[in-house]
Formats: structure tokens, C-alpha cells, sequence
């Protein structure tokens, strides 16, 4: 089964951010005076400019990893949503009622916690050490979002870790669907 | 006897010795030195810790990366720490074979059938110190000399 992964736009992006501040750094290396012009860069030193580089690739590491889990949950509410309209295909009920029961249910999830959501997988279908995985990710991804200096972190994971770890869920949910 | 806690922390701070030990043999032929320092590590977990961070140095002193621990509760890994140069910088995770497993198990009216297993990362075959290639279904490598002084390049302007 072909497989569109629609977490992969992200992570290519991150890669590009990641490219652009490595030719950043060597710009400022060398000096060269005409690639940095128009930049915020000029009238700083070398060394601020280089420390603040290095910070940025930091938080575009964190960054990404909120960005791939919003996707992924998007991807998951969507997806209980659709599951949701077999209501309407019930034709034991007045098809007024599956409508309105439907519309309610398909607003309740927006709001049902994650975590229960990804449970309803649990039972035979997916492993649930994935499923745990990706809690995890949605701890780390809480964590960096309120970034709480004085709070321990919590597991970490790479961006290419958790791009691994929530492609391959969505791919195991879609090939259920199929 | 310490804790589930304790002993996976003094693992982890056993295997970064043990990469800092490689790492200061690799880089000699080169001659770079290296510095060991303490620095304070804080996991949901085990709390704060010390684990040893390694700085790599020129022979004038001047720092081309750092081996920094990042902590021993990593997503699908035993433990990580990120090599840290100027222009980029790379992670790598400590992994057991077969390397965190994902099997999918399927129900079907006669029960449950394994319908698939597969691993997170491909080419864990010893435990060690991996770099995961950067793409993706990216495959471990276990760090070697040849490719840890790849990296180092690819993280600092050194050699370049």
C-alpha cells in the first residue's frame, strides 16, 4: 500500500531550516560582508551571532516536534470524525436524529483527551509499546510548549524519532481502514 | 540494591564513559584532545544527576564540539547524547538489539494473528551507540571511529 506520509512536509522543512543556519554559520565564518547585508546580523559580533545560531537550531528541533504531533493529532480526531459517519448510515434511527447525533459527536471529539483516543486502538489492533511511544511524544511536546525551567524533562525524542514513531501509527491506522 | 531508576541511570552513565573512552582514542590519531566535564542532567524520573559531557578541543584550545548527555528516558532509545559543533549537530541514541520492536497484532474472529513486526530502526544488530541516518526509515549505524570523525566534520568546520 502506498503510503503519502503527511508528516513528511515537516520534517523536510526542519531540514531546510537546519541547511539554511549551517550556510548561515559559514557566512559568518568567513565573513562575508555581502551575504549579510539586510540581516539583523550586522553590528553584531561574530560570537553572539554564532551562540544565537545555535540556539535557533535548538528550538527549530523542539518546534518541529510540536508541529508533527498537532498534525498527528489532527490526523487521529479526523479520523474517529469519518469513523463517526456510520451513524448516519443507520437506517434503523429517523435520519434526523443520526444528523444531530452525529454533529454532536463529531464536536465532542475535538474534545475528548488524546491519550483515550489512542487507547481505542489498543485492543488487538495496534501494539500498544507504539501507542505508548506516542503518548510519550505528547508529554515531551507538552513539556516544551509550557517550557518550565525548574520542571524535569520528560522523555525526550528526537524529531527524526518521533516522525518515525507517528508515521508508522498513522500508516498502521490507515492500513486498518483499507 | 538501587532502584529500576538507579541502575538504568548508572547504565547510562557507564555507556557515555565507555563512548567518551572510544571517542578520546579516535580523535588522538587526529590530534585533538578532549576534556571531560560534569554536567547536571534533569529527568521526570530519576531527578538531577551528574553524567560527564566531553568537549573536543583543537591543540590551540579551541572547542570543536561537545558530546553533550541528554538523559537516559529517550523515546525508542536507551539513552542519547547529542554531539554539538557550531554549524550543526547530530544525536546519538543508545540501542539494544533488535532495537525498539513495533509488532501489529490484528483481531480476527478467531482471535488475535501477528499481522506484521517491524523495528523502529534497521541495522541494530549489537547494543552500542547508533547515529540514525537522517531521512526517512533512516537506518542505525553503530559509531565507529571512520564515521564519528565523518560527523565531526559534518557538525564543526573542522577538517573542512
Amino acid at each position: 500500500m502506498e503510503f503519502d506520509d503527511p508528516l513528511l512536509p515537516i520534517l523536510e522543512t526542519y531540514r531546510v531550516t537546519k541547511d539554511c543556519l549551517k550556510v548561515t554559520q559559514k557566512t559568518i565564518a568567513i565573513e562575508n560582508e555581502y551575504l549579510l547585508m539586510d540581516t539583523h546580523f550586522i553590528g553584531t559580533s561574530k560570537e553572539d551571532v554564532s551562540n544565537k545560531i545555535i540556539k535557533s537550531r535548538s528550538e527549530a528541533e523542539d518546534s518541529v516536534v510540536v508541529l508533527l504531533w498537532a498534525v498527528f493529532e489532527r490526523f487521529i480526531i479526523s479520523y474517529v470524525q469519518e469513523k463517526g459517519m456510520l451513524i448516519l448510515q443507520n437506517k434503523k434511527q429517523p435520519s434526523s436524529f443520526s444528523k444531530k447525533f452525529y454533529g454532536t459527536l463529531r464536536d465532542a471529539v475535538e474534545r475528548w483527551k488524546i491519550d483515550g483516543i489512542l487507547d481505542m486502538f489498543k485492543n488487538g489492533w495496534i501494539d500498544p509499546q507504539l501507542i505508548g511511544h506516542a503518548k510519550n511524544i505528547k508529554k515531551y511536546r507538552d513539556w516544551i510548549v509550557h517550557r518550565n525551567p525548574a520542571k524535569a524533562s520528560t522523555p525526550k525524542a528526537t524529531p527524526e524519532t518521533a516522525h518515525e514513531i507517528l508515521s508508522k501509527l498513522i500508516w498502521e491506522i490507515q492500513t486498518l481502514s483499507s | 540494591m538501587g532502584t529500576k531508576a538507579d541502575i538504568r541511570k548508572q547504565k547510562y552513565i557507564a555507556w557515555l564513559k565507555e563512548l567518551h573512552d572510544e571517542v578520546k582514542k579516535w580523535i588522538k590519531k587526529e590530534k585533538l584532545v578532549a576534556q571531560e566535564k560534569d554536567v547536571e542532567i534533569n529527568e521526570e524520573i530519576p531527578g538531577r544527576y551528574q553524567a560527564p559531557s566531553l568537549s573536543i578541543q583543537d591543540k590551540s584550545g579551541k572547542e570543536i564540539a561537545e558530546l553533550r548527555p541528554v538523559g537516559a528516558w529517550i523515546i525508542g532509545a536507551e539513552g542519547r547524547v547529542d554531539v554539538i559543533g557550531r554549524l550543526d549537530q547530530i544525536h546519538l541514541v543508545y540501542l539494544e538489539p533488535p532495537g525498539p520492536g513495533i509488532s501489529v497484532v490484528v483481531s480476527d474472529d478467531g482471535g488475535k494473528i501477528e499481522r506484521n513486526s517491524r523495528i523502529l530502526f534497521q541495522g541494530v544488530e549489537n547494543p552500542g551507540w547508533y547515529w540514525i541516518e537522517d531521512k526517512p526509515r533512516g537506518k542505525a549505524h553503530l559509531i565507529n571511529g571512520e564515521l564519528f570523525m565523518d560527523l565531526l566534520s559534518e557538525v564543526s568546520d573542522y577538517g573542512i
